[in-house]
């Protein structure tokens, strides 16, 4: 585990917004992204996440993306796509802050700046289920199928905005 | 009241407030590290070390009471060669508030274990978190991480992740979402294993700022 954090960009939200894009991957270290407090105008909705270039969210369908859906109330099921046009975060979350239904969670990413090289995201999340009110999560990760150099992330919900959360990118040293 | 000393450049003039983020003025060694201090000086990104504890003889539990959630929104926590005193047995977790330990049924778990011949565990209205399960003896030791989201805040629930590694029946790691459902401000956290004592282990919480 590394020793310090450098942070790069961050923003919260406080007024609806479509969507948060942090930049400022400028090197081959790793970056973590925390997400915290998250909520969006919508429920049942999907927290999302694409890679951009050169400030521009990516909107190609070079997304793999595999995870452990981690479930207090029921067994555990494995969740993976590929060629998809984003990542995932989190699936079905709901928004309702009165039932504490904000996303939180940590994802880290590999090889961004380096353009011979695909980028991968590492990720763990926790959210309340909006339908059983039972402790979600997921844990996994994703590749992005393009050699290209990554300057940053751009956050979304499926459908909606997003209504709150602070979002913050990190070098990782 | 207004402040007229000579420092941080001014000269017979009010002296602006120094706050994270807001710092006026022109600096010298000594007040940068009074600020630093202070936590009055602005250094964006830092992982901040709150405290390390260590086991160091065999313990019932064991508490990490300094998180300053007064300050952070998430905390992260590694644990270093965690050892029960007997054989296969889980370490819990369990969070205070107002410096006592909660050990209601006011936790929900969920966590994957990466084992042959183990099964997922999971909860919905428990009296604590299992961060691992069947811990071993003998260099068989519990090493990994959480991270903790909202302690400080008394309008949200406390989330968690975590991963952690060690030897019990062959290789075991897990990976784990949890919350402890409560608006409680967390201030403190306490481990146990499931059964009678534990005898190592360096625990250490750092906070991660504008998280």
């Amino acid at each position: 585990m590394a020793g310090q954090l450098i942070q790069v960009a961050t923003t919260t939200v406080t007024s609806a917004v479509a969507s948060v894009t942090l930049t400022g991957i400028d090197s081959d270290d790793v970056y973590m992204l925390a997400f915290n407090q998250v909520i969006g105008s919508s429920g049942n909705n999907n927290l999302e996440m694409r890679v951009t270039e050169s400030g521009t969210p990516n909107t190609t369908s070079n997304y793999d993306w595999a995870v452990k859906k981690l479930d207090a109330t029921t067994t555990f099921a494995n969740q993976s796509v590929t060629n998809l046009d984003h990542f995932y975060l989190n699936i079905q979350v709901g928004n309702d802050p009165a039932d504490f239904e904000e996303n939180e969670g940590i994802v880290y990413i590999y090889n961004a700046n380096n353009s011979s090289e695909y980028t991968f995201i590492s990720q763990e999340t926790v959210y309340l289920n909006p339908f059983t009110a039972g402790l979600n999560g997921g844990q996994g990760g994703g590749v992005f199928t393009s050699a290209s150099a990554v300057n940053g992330v751009n956050l979304f919900f499926s459908s909606g905005n997003i209504a709150s959360g602070t979002f913050t990118l990190y070098k990782v040293l | 009241m207004s402040d007229k000393s000579n420092k941080y450049g001014y000269v017979g003039v009010d002296i602006p407030a120094q706050s994270f983020g807001n710092n006026k003025g022109v600096f010298n060694p000594a007040e940068i590290n009074d600020l630093v201090a202070n936590n009055q000086w602005t250094s964006f990104g830092q992982l901040e070390l709150i405290e390390t504890q260590e086991i160091t003889s065999t313990v019932a539990t064991f508490s990490l009471d300094n998180l300053k959630e007064n300050i952070y929104n998430v905390h992260f926590v590694t644990i270093t060669n965690w050892l029960p005193s007997n054989d296969d047995r889980h370490i819990g977790l369990r969070f205070k508030t107002g410096g006592v330990t909660d050990s209601a049924t006011n936790y929900q778990y969920a966590m994957a274990r990466n084992n042959a011949g183990a099964s997922d565990v999971r909860s919905a209205n428990d009296t604590k978190i299992w961060l691992a399960y069947n811990v071993g003896l003998t260099r068989e030791n519990l090493n990994g991480y959480f991270y903790i989201y909202n302690a400080g805040d008394s309008s949200k629930y406390t989330f968690v992740t975590s991963q952690n590694l060690h030897f019990g029946v062959g290789i075991d790691s897990n990976f784990q979402s949890a919350v402890y459902d409560t608006t409680n401000v967390v201030n403190g956290m306490e481990f146990f294993a499931s059964g009678e004592n534990m005898t190592n282990g360096i625990f250490s919480v750092y906070g991660i700022r504008y998280s």
